[in-house]
């Protein structure tokens, strides 16, 4: 290579790090905001350890699925401090989002109803992958929400979970 | 054999085997139309349909018709979409053939009630279910989310013109398979009770009382007047004749229900429910509505539709046909969400190839000469463009006139300046911008519902069928797709401007909406989106909506100047107002161009949250109107009273409770479009880095959790965007162009913390000093009660500017100079100028502005720009010192968000 072209390419390397430099670093990228816009509930955990099967209602696009009540004695404090034992039977909703790339994957969980559900009351938010364990003090009926906290018309899902005694 | 005998015996065999394949072929006849002969229209869930013996009628373009049914058709290639009859609603079928289709639209009843099945299990409608969920307070501490709704707790509401389908779902359990079993439309009974006030006690109605209150039909409400305005509670229980309850069921075999009838309200359910506000465009929907339209009382500025016995549509929660409602109603009330189906909308709205809708289409093409992609997509694509010739049928020009409600109707206003059809009932020109529902009268209730428009389809029939591939430029200019600016919206609001039309107020509330036209750096979204809502209102107003990703949020025009009479009726020669719109509560999101656009008009925004546009949150335009100048009676800048009000330009006020962030690296969508971008690096490192941050201690650059260099723009007070640079007319020097506009912030006692105006002080006299200098347009930063010139002296100013600088402290104290002398500040406030201006008017040659500056800035000077209550600057520029026109350019203003800089 002629030595002229060396010293071009030279100065051109140069002149343009130092463009770069000065001028680049003013601009920042932009970023698209990428919304979740599918929750999906991939596995249902119980303290039984049974396996659970996951329905979807089509006509009014919620799941639904039935788990047998197996509840453990536990003891617990109870208003005035004293030690009690009570039920519980603890079913966990394992759950998974999409895009994986959104830019705010806060999922909350509530219940719907009924007013008075079987279980205790929610803690918390759903935690990435797995909720708290939801403790059904007694068979019966909840219906759960999750939705996506980015979006007012965000993704959501509906599941009814039907903790029933086993005949 | 003879000769001739075999040439007979041939001819015969030809013809035994031609004649029946020319019967067989083609006749070459056109199908104009199909139609389904006598079809049912309601049937019950579980029904079935057997569609290969339904009739069709034939009738081709020769008049002539024939009758087959849809087997036969479809052995000729026609093609079949089904109806859904698994479950209560709305459905329909079509057939498709030889290009022609025919729709059935159905209602599809209950069913059968189950009499003998255990019920394990009974749940709201899922419309119920989201109101709950959507509408429920948050925890204590528990910070609030853009999904949420700022205002929880908003009473349900249920309207009386039509039915409130309402009735819990039920189903027991087939334990041995793990299934549920449904029980169609269960049998529940119900008690009712209402009272007056939110506050009140009920009461229970019974008897005749019940009977003249509401109607009840297993699971369906009819409100009458009398439950106009009244709370209502409804007890609704399993009817236990009927059922076993199942023992987990105990006490939960009612649920209750509260909710407000509003009066007028009609109770939608799905889009087709949602069209019914649509009364100004009843041309287009009586289509999709299968009714008569009729415009005999144009003159009257009436449009009417009316049912055929028989095939318009009813649905499901209605009494009388869909069409039948329009006009007579004040609400719609949403119960469920909507997704907008395009196909689903009139065809008027969408280009075609043939027919009314391809008026233009070739125009339209050609002005897309270069993007082979849209020019292939535009077929489909919603329809905008080109005002011109829409009477003369100049086919050089796009026609897209007849898509509202005119096909050709003259306004008499003869002194308005503009040409084209005038809507027969807004009495307004149809180069307006559209709605999709269009409404003289009808407020829209959400109950926290959403409606949709994302289109995210793309197998749907055109991937941007939902867009605007070009745009309505100006009276003169054909459209652009490098400029794509969106006239469609979801809703429009419009006072009609017709002599004693009542005033027009509207309400949208509770309600969250998403649309097609999020922030973007992607050429391929050059084509504009939707816009959210045009008000072309007295008032309107947006309580307690969430949206996100619309082109713009909400256009306010003040288009044509309201006025009204003592009695309310519009009356062009009465009290002129300027159209309002209440921003109340309320969070909008992920906008492509801006959050709102304020064609003068008056809008208030409280307590709400708007973040994230690819522009200026709200773009505050004069509509160059030069009237104004005239105002006290001057008329020539130099007169000592010229220009001095901002009464009638846009008027923005903001609290300092509400959010505003267009946080922007002037990257993002509406910035590139209009070449700002390098508007952004000139603001941070020339105003920013050069002046704000050593000079002042403040900065107007940010950092967040994304990176740096992040500029807040609020708000830009300017007339259109090709006037900056020019006075009133385009060739015309000698008219005289003086921006009006005011932006008011107030505190929680509503005490004003900051006041922006275009007429303030400093721009009102500098504008008269300067006028007629080119070089003498100096730049004014106003904070709380801090100002900051950059004073344009060239070589001295001598008099001309030593009397002004007298003038101005001697009425309104020091004002801080920058200096020539000593800073380098100067000179990069004069590179700043120069490349502000060149970089967004590429081909305007560039003056040789000077300025002062100063040495440096006491404390107490740099402690004055922003304090607890005052976070916002205001920069006004003027483009004076730029050929080709600089003596009639006018003062903008960038309103822009400023704080603290540290150096660490």
């Amino acid at each position: 290579m002629k030595k002229s072209t060396v010293i071009v390419l030279l100065v051109v390397f140069l002149g343009s790090v130092l463009v770069v430099g000065i001028f680049g670093m003013q601009a920042v990228p932009w970023q698209e905001i990428v919304y979740v816009d599918k929750i999906e509930i991939t596995n249902i955990l119980t303290s039984s350890g049974k396996d659970v099967d996951i329905k979807y209602n089509e006509k009014h696009n919620y799941y639904y699925a039935f788990i047998y009540y197996e509840p453990v004695k536990v003891t617990q404090l109870d208003e005035e401090g004293n030690t009690v034992e009570v039920d519980a039977f603890e079913v966990t909703l394992v759950w998974d989002y999409s895009p994986k790339n959104a830019t705010n994957n806060k999922v909350k969980v509530s219940i719907v109803e009924p007013a008075s559900p079987p279980c205790d009351p929610l803690t918390d938010n759903a935690k990435l992958g797995r909720g708290d364990p939801i403790v059904f003090r007694r068979a019966g009926n909840v219906h759960l929400r999750y939705a996506a906290a980015d979006s007012a018309t965000g993704a959501t899902l509906d599941i009814w979970l039907y903790v029933v005694v086993q005949p | 054999m003879s000769k001739k005998l075999s040439l007979v015996i041939a001819l015969v065999v030809v013809l035994a085997i031609a004649l029946p394949v020319i019967a067989a072929c083609d006749t070459g006849k056109t199908v104009d139309k199909i139609e389904f002969v006598n079809p049912v229209r309601t049937y019950n869930v579980g029904d079935t349909i057997d569609y290969d013996s339904l009739q069709v009628k034939v009738t081709y373009t020769d008049n002539s018709s024939e009758q087959k049914t849809v087997a036969d058709l479809k052995k000729d290639g026609a093609t079949l979409t089904a109806a859904d009859l698994s479950k209560q609603g709305n459905t329909s079928y079509s057939l498709t053939y030889k290009g022609k289709t025919a729709t059935v639209r159905l209602t599809v009843g209950g069913g059968d009630v189950t009499t003998t099945t255990t019920v394990n299990n009974i749940m709201w409608p899922e419309f119920y279910a989201n109101y709950l969920t959507r509408s429920a307070a948050r925890g204590a501490g528990e910070p609030e989310d853009e999904g949420d709704f700022r205002v929880s707790g908003e009473v349900y509401e249920v309207g009386n013109v039509n039915k409130f389908l309402f009735g819990p779902n039920a189903v027991g359990f087939d334990l041995e398979n793990q299934e549920e079993i449904e029980i169609a439309n269960p049998k529940t009974t119900v008690r009712v009770y209402s009272k007056d006030t939110k506050e009140g006690a009920y009461t229970e109605l019974t008897g005749a009382e019940l009977k003249a209150f509401v109607t009840v039909d297993n699971n369906t409400y009819k409100f009458s007047e009398d439950a106009a305005d009244k709370y209502v509670k409804l007890e609704i229980s399993l009817d236990e004749e009927f059922y076993d309850v199942s023992e987990t069921l105990t006490g939960a075999t009612s649920q209750t229900v509260e909710f407000y009838v509003v009066d007028g309200g009609y109770n939608v359910y799905d889009q087709l429910g949602l069209s019914v506000m649509a009364d100004l465009e009843k041309r287009a929907w009586s289509e999709i509505w299968e009714c008569e339209y009729h415009d005999d009382d144009a003159a009257n500025h009436k449009t009417t539709v009316t049912p055929i016995e028989d095939e318009s549509v009813k649905l499901l929660a209605d009494d009388l046909y869909l069409c039948q409602y329009v006009d007579n109603i004040s609400w719609v009330v949403l119960h469920g969400d909507i997704e907008l189906d395009p196909d689903q909308m009139p065809s008027l709205y969408f280009w075609s190839e043939t027919g009314e809708t391809s008026a233009g289409l070739d125009t339209a093409k050609t002005s897309l000469e270069g993007h082979s992609e849209y020019q292939n997509d535009i077929v489909g694509t919603m329809r905008d463009g080109n005002n011109s010739g829409i009477n003369t049928g100049d086919a050089g020009h796009i026609n897209y006139s007849r898509v509202m409600d005119v096909v050709s109707y003259h306004s008499d206003i003869a002194d308005m300046d503009m040409p084209g059809d005038y809507g027969i009932e807004t009495n307004i020109p149809l180069n307006m911008a559209k709605g999709i529902f269009a409404t003289k009268k009808v407020s829209v209730s959400g109950n926290y519902n959403s409606i949709v428009y994302e289109n995210r389809d793309h197998t749907q029939r055109s991937p941007i069928k939902n867009r605007v591939l070009l745009s309505y430029a100006d009276w003169g200019s054909d459209s652009k797709i490098t400029d794509p600016v969106s006239h469609w919206s979801v809703f429009q609001f419009i006072q009609p401007r017709v002599e004693g039309a009542d005033r027009s107020v509207f309400t949208l509330k509770n309600l969250a909406l998403s649309g097609n036209n999020p922030m973007q750096n992607d050429d391929a979204f050059k084509a504009a989106g939707l816009m959210l809502s045009g008000s072309y209102a007295a008032q309107v107003n947006y309580y307690n909506f969430n949206a996100k990703q619309f082109f713009t949020s909400i256009v306010q025009d003040n288009y044509g100047d309201f006025a009204f009479d003592e009695n309310g009726k519009f009356h062009s020669g009465g009290t002129s107002e300027q159209a309002k719109v209440l921003i109340d509560n309320s969070k909008l999101y992920n906008n492509y161009s801006n959050m709102t656009y304020l064609w003068r008009g008056d809008m208030t925004v409280k307590n709400s949250e708007m973040i994230g546009s690819g522009g200026p949150l709200f773009i505050m335009c004069d509509a160059n109107h030069t009237d104004h100048a005239g105002k006290t009676g001057a008329t020539t800048p130099d007169s000592t009273d010229y220009g001095t009000s901002d009464e009638g330009g846009p008027q923005l006020k903001i609290d300092t409770k509400s959010k505003l962030q267009a946080f922007a690296t002037g990257l993002e969508s509406w910035y590139a479009i209009y070449d700002a971008t390098p508007l952004f690096n000139t603001i941070k490192a020339q105003l920013d880095e050069d002046l704000m941050r050593p000079q002042l201690g403040k900065t107007v650059t940010f950092s967040n959790e994304k990176g740096s260099g992040y500029v807040n723009v609020i708000a830009v007070i300017i007339p259109d965007a090709d006037m900056i640079l020019k006075g009133k007319d385009y060739d015309d020097n000698t008219e005289k162009l003086d921006v009006r506009g005011v932006v008011t912030q107030t505190d929680d006692s509503g005490e004003v913390v900051n006041h922006f105006a275009m007429h303030n002080n400093f721009v009102t006299t500098a504008r008269r000093f300067a006028s007629g200098n080119a070089t003498q347009f100096p730049m004014y930063l106003e904070c709380g009660d801090a100002n900051l010139i950059y004073d344009a002296n060239a070589t001295g100013l001598g008099a001309l500017w030593n009397a002004s600088t007298v003038e101005l402290e001697a009425k309104y104290g020091t004002f801080n100079i920058l200096s020539k002398q000593t800073v380098p500040a100067y000179y990069a406030m004069q590179a700043m100028l120069n490349s502000m201006i060149t970089s967004m008017y590429p081909n305007a040659a560039t003056d040789k502005a000077r300025y002062q500056a100063q040495a440096t800035f006491s404390r107490a000077d740099k402690d004055a720009w922003t304090n607890e209550t005052s976070q916002l600057v205001c920069l006004y520029l003027s483009a004076g010192t730029i050929e080709p026109h600089p003596v009639n350019a006018p003062y903008f203003g960038i309103l822009l968000q400023i704080g603290d800089y540290s150096a660490t």
